[in-house]
């Protein structure tokens, strides 16, 4: 029919040339059917050569809108825009659906070639998460070494004769005569910072630390530890809390909050136990949280006025805040881990999941 | 410390139960005594009655069943009873149908034929002590039908408070009961008593000698005759049992009583085995021996403190007493001891013997040097009270150098400046006074506290001050942060270099983890540095340190092998540790492990097995990652560890900074692995010293043309010589040499080996024409040709 009626209208150019309007709708109509029943890719190309190229049949009726009775020009030429934005349209549509080329049809079941991926151990990822929001509050990381001496250990860090860390048993030694050991704590990293250069100090110290304690599914000989110092003029507790806090919303969510029971340790006064909101309960009770609501994450306080004067700081003008946290205890928190020792089992079954 | 609520009612008038037994062990949390749990106690005897046994019979068919009538008020119920001692008469508790046991309830029964309805009930089955020699006897007093619960019933909250190593001052109901007269708002009711004397005075009977008053600043004793011992009141029991304390007999359990009370221990010996009627406080010869109470055999040293008479010792000072002097039933005379021990010396003992007892444990953290008076005088009283006899007149104290209180300025100021935020002055008043902490106001800074002898924790301004939030509430402290960026950088080099190279071996598909520093000597062994000993290891497989990461590295391969985990690429960066001319030192070191598969085998391509290419590419990438170009690999200064066929050592400025490759098959063995290892190691500190220098080039606009070249050479020829004359003759249009193939096999002389090399041409100016470029690929030919022993395919 489209073929015929072109040809007639063709040949027949000046008999009749006037197209009614009616017919035109009626053109456009199997126009548009025919594309819609392109079946493949190739014959969707065909009619865009046919009706849509610059010398397809489209463009061929527009050239005859000046043949057109007036009364009827306006009108005709909108058909005809509408005709060609929806065949340019309806073909760009078929296209993309037949796109993908039939004869190079794969199993699509085949699994992906992945590239090869590596992973940050899950204790380390933690620590590098830490260590981000720290730095983010203005802190900076310090280090220091694993072998310590007593006074490092101890002595400066305000240790009473008699407190029970002290006990040679419950530390690893490594030479006993000239009084060094592995560290305890990572606090001696805060005493060589302070003994270092003047305040004001404000630093964190990720890092190992060893006990002679025998190994279960909640402690391991070896461990991390994140110790947090800020000595300046003007710290005080309640900025020590705000500070801790800011630090738990940022691990644990907007909702988190802190709260502070006071404590005993001797290199801080006065010190507190840090509890914060249980994070898989909110705060409602669970089993994680022994239905308290609360998960106690660390210790904190501010630094003993003797440990700043042992290092020759002005305890008058400088206050500070010193706090402690377990890393591994964080990591098991954060994934669900019931064991401790998975972390140092390094089991790659284990370490791939993460 | 365990404390009941009922026994705490007898000092502060405050009432717990259910409904506010959380809130309080909340409460009590936030003023520094966490409980660990709350423990309900309760015993309601519900369906427990009073009895009164009418009449007994013998059972028809069962010889030790009695059949018994028994009146519980309101009727006569028919009971059969299987307890030898049950008598027509008796005032017995009955557990009527429907009373609870902890594992069964009573029902109307038959027993042998004869109906039972209910059960007389011996002590043990009431909870009240272990005896069940028979059925309990009740006094007479009792009307049947009076509830149980009437004579035993109670409710109790225990709980179990944690207390911090500095307050052994809370150890006690008073001492605690002090903070929690605090915390209710309450009054706290010393207990009082009438002690009365007899005219014997106990320097007549008894003579007392410190020969260390450094280590016994105070001993003080009373002595108390013909007493007799024997099982104490019900209440007392009760009040023991609550705590977790066994009673024992009335003296000794009076001297629990007080400890608990006071958190002053003491200590009551039978005056009759004290030799020479003296006490004699000395310390421990060498080697000498003494029993304690619980039968435990000690060899002691010249550190410990110890209780004398002027023969024996008879008790280890503050901490256990002997078993030589012990109080028993044949008791008449006791000697009661009041004292104060130095901490440090009650330490020693505790360490040297490792004996934790109620004693140690408050003389280890400092009782009042200064109650004495108090406890000893209590404990005569209900000595008097429970078990009769006569306190001889007076209390011998020796107390050379009485220990005075402190004396100690707070400054508001300061308090505040510390705290952050401020505590009004009255406040702090009020509250450090309501805990015994005297205050005076010195000026509108000042206050001055008086510390009383029982915190020695509090002996500086600091202490005060965390006094003073401690009562204004730790949960009332406000949030306050301050943003302030440090113009100064801190951060540590090593630290964001570790963390650098991290990332670099992350993102070559690594995987870290995490070892033990701890490791066993012979895992050390075959590196070169000297590794150290740990001095008391936990055990065999963790007595030295790692002197390399390759020690964690092969042996965390050689676990994961043994699960059937095949492919094995890891690396760790951390602290090694060794020893160097007789100093300990500690490393920041990195290596990388690779073995087994690397790319597991895919629907399309084979698996690959780690070679030494692997690792040879890890370390060039690093290198490249680093922006390093000047180091040189070497097949020489290659340590034993590794296999010097398949292993090159890594020389900067002519320095060698590390080795990578092959690790021996002798190494291998070591870590009982059977496949190869292929691994890298460097130190962080060498790896701080590549600077490299990121420069971005300027991209050529025209084409690149790619030529490729086969050469066929010997084939002990090395690529790299190649490679070299091919740059030589490419001018500066050549940019780039790859590898592409390597071919050895049967089209070409088993002597030889054949290498595809791939050029890419391109010029900065222009496009180059195919002339131009066949004119420099002609150069490099015929460059082979001239300067080696090469043929081009």
């Amino acid at each position: 029919m489209i073929e015929e009626y072109c040809q007639i209208d063709m040949k027949e150019d000046k008999t009749d040339n006037l197209m009614k309007i009616d017919e035109l709708k009626q053109l456009k109509n199997e126009i548009l059917s025919e594309i819609g029943n392109s079946s493949t890719y190739e014959i969707v190309e065909e009619k865009r050569i046919k009706y849509l190229s610059k010398k397809g049949m489209i463009p061929e009726l527009f050239s005859k809108i000046k043949e057109v009775q007036n009364q009827d020009k306006k009108e005709f030429g909108q058909i005809l825009n509408s005709l060609r934005e929806e065949a340019y349209e309806l073909i760009n549509r078929l296209k993309a659906g037949f796109s993908n080329n039939e004869d190079n049809k794969i199993d699509l079941t085949l699994p992906g070639r992945k590239l090869p991926v590596g992973k940050y151990h899950p204790l380390y990822k933690m620590r590098d998460e830490i260590k981000q929001i720290f730095r983010q509050m203005g802190f900076s990381v310090a280090i220091g070494p694993e072998i310590e001496t007593e006074h490092y250990i101890f002595d400066a860090l305000n240790m009473p004769e008699w407190h029970p860390a002290r006990k040679v048993t419950d530390s690893l030694y490594v030479d006993k005569d000239s009084q060094l050991l592995l560290r305890t704590e990572t606090s001696s990293v805060q005493i060589r910072t302070m003994e270092k250069s003047d305040p004001p100090y404000r630093i964190i110290c990720p890092g190992r630390v060893y006990r002679n304690e025998k190994e279960n599914s909640t402690h391991t000989a070896m461990f991390m530890q994140l110790e947090g110092l800020y000595v300046d003029e003007n710290v005080s507790f309640a900025e020590l809390k705000g500070t801790l806090l800011a630090f738990f919303k940022h691990l644990y969510g907007q909702e988190t909050n802190v709260r502070f029971r006071p404590h005993y340790f001797p290199f801080t006064e006065p010190s507190a136990e840090v509890d914060v909101t249980c994070f898989k309960c909110g705060g409602d009770g669970c089993s994680l949280c022994k239905n308290s609501g609360w998960i106690e994450l660390g210790g904190c306080g501010m630094v003993h006025p003797k440990l700043l004067e042992n290092v020759g700081v002005d305890s008058e003008k400088y206050t500070g805040f010193a706090f402690g946290l377990g890393i591994e205890r964080l990591t098991m928190l954060k994934y669900g881990l019931n064991d401790i020792r998975d972390i140092y089992e390094n089991d790659l079954r284990f370490l791939e999941q993460f | 410390m365990k404390i009941s609520a009922k026994w705490l009612k007898d000092y502060i008038d405050f009432d717990i139960d259910a409904s506010n037994a959380n809130e309080i062990a909340h409460r009590l949390a936030i003023l520094g005594f966490e409980s660990e749990a709350v423990e309900y106690v309760n015993k309601n005897y519900e369906n427990f009655v009073v009895g009164k046994v009418l009449e007994c019979s013998k059972h028809p068919d069962a010889d030790r069943l009695t059949v018994c009538k028994v009146n519980v008020g309101d009727e006569d119920l028919q009971i059969v009873c299987g307890a030898p001692n049950v008598k027509e008469g008796q005032t017995v508790p009955v557990a009527l149908v429907g009373a609870q046991f902890p594992d069964f309830k009573i029902k109307k029964a038959k027993m042998r034929g004869i109906e039972s309805n209910g059960m007389i009930c011996a002590e043990d089955e009431l909870g009240l002590s272990d005896n069940h020699d028979g059925i309990m006897v009740l006094d007479d007093k009792y009307n049947p039908g009076t509830p149980l619960k009437d004579l035993f019933g109670f409710e109790d909250h225990v709980f179990d408070l944690e207390v911090t190593a500095n307050r052994a001052d809370a150890l006690g109901y008073l001492g605690f009961g002090r903070e929690f007269a605090f915390l209710t708002g309450k009054k706290l009711q010393i207990p009082e008593f009438e002690l009365k004397e007899s005219n014997v005075k106990i320097e007549d009977n008894i003579n007392i000698e410190i020969q260390d008053t450094d280590a016994c600043p105070r001993y003080s004793a009373r002595l108390i005759k013909d007493i007799t011992v024997k099982d104490s009141p019900k209440w007392l029991q009760e009040k023991l049992i609550a705590v977790g304390l066994r009673p024992i007999n009335n003296v000794v359990d009076i001297t629990n009583f007080v400890l608990m009370e006071t958190g002053h221990p003491l200590h009551a010996f039978d005056f009759n085995d004290i030799a020479g009627k003296k006490i004699i406080v000395r310390k421990a010869k060498n080697g000498e021996e003494f029993t304690t109470l619980d039968d435990n055999k000690l060899k002691l040293n010249d550190d410990i403190l110890l209780i004398c008479d002027v023969e024996k010792p008879v008790a280890l000072a503050g901490v256990m007493g002997g078993l030589n002097s012990g109080v028993t039933e044949k008791t008449t005379d006791v000697l009661l001891e009041v004292a104060y021990f130095n901490l440090a010396d009650i330490r020693h003992t505790v360490k040297h013997t490792n004996i934790l007892s109620d004693s140690s444990k408050r003389f280890e953290r400092g009782v009042d040097p200064n109650n004495a008076e108090f406890v000893v005088d209590r404990a005569a009283a209900l000595i008097n009270e429970l078990a009769g006899g006569e306190t001889t007149k007076g209390i011998f104290d020796v107390y050379p150098k009485k220990i005075k209180e402190l004396t100690i300025e707070l400054r508001l100021s300061r308090t505040e400046k510390l705290l952050g935020f401020k505590i009004d002055k009255e406040d702090i008043i009020h509250s450090l006074n309501s805990i015994d902490l005297r205050t005076e106001v010195k000026s509108e800074d000042v206050l001055s506290v008086q510390v009383p002898t029982f915190r020695p924790d509090i002996t500086r301004e600091i202490d005060l001050i965390e006094e003073v939030v401690r009562l204004y509430g730790y949960d009332k402290i406000p949030d306050q942060t301050k943003s302030n960026v440090d113009l100064k950088i801190n951060e540590d080099p090593e630290e964001l270099e570790i963390d650098n190279i991290r990332e670099q071996l992350v993102n070559m598909g690594l995987i870290e983890i995490s070892a033990k520093s701890m490791v066993d000597l012979k895992y050390c062994l075959p590196f070169e540095k000297k590794p150290i000993r740990i001095q008391h290891p936990l055990n065999e497989e963790m007595n030295h340190l790692r002197n390399s990461i390759l020690t964690s590295l092969a042996n965390i391969a050689d676990k994961n092998i043994r699960r059937k985990y095949d492919s094995i690429n890891i690396f760790e960066v951390g602290k090694i540790f060794y020893e160097i001319n007789g100093k300990l030192e500690e490393k920041n070191s990195f290596a990388v492990l690779l073995s087994g598969i690397n790319r597991k085998q895919q629907w399309n391509e084979s698996e690959l097995e780690y070679d030494f290419y692997d690792i040879k590419g890890i370390v060039e990438r690093f290198f490249e990652l680093k922006k390093v170009n000047d180091v040189k690999y070497e097949n020489k200064d290659i340590p034993d560890y590794f296999n010097r066929s398949q292993s090159l050592s890594v020389f900067r400025n002519g320095n060698k900074i590390a080795t990578f490759g092959k690790l021996s098959t002798d190494t291998t063995r070591i870590f009982e692995i059977k496949s190869d290892i292929f691994c890298f190691e460097m130190l962080v500190e060498d790896c701080m010293e590549l600077k490299g220098e990121c420069t971005i080039k300027e991209l050529s606009k025209y084409p690149k043309v790619k030529k490729d070249l086969s050469v066929l050479m010997n084939d002990d020829e090395e690529s790299l010589t190649i490679a070299n004359v091919i740059k030589k003759y490419g001018g500066k249009e050549l940019i780039n040499i790859l590898t592409t193939d390597h071919y050895k096999g049967e089209q070409i002389d088993p002597d030889k080996k054949s290498y595809t090399f791939r050029m890419e041409f391109q010029s900065m100016d222009k496009t180059l024409t195919d002339k131009e470029i066949d004119k420099i690929f002609n150069k490099i030919i015929n460059g082979l040709k001239k300067d080696l022993n090469v043929e081009i395919r």
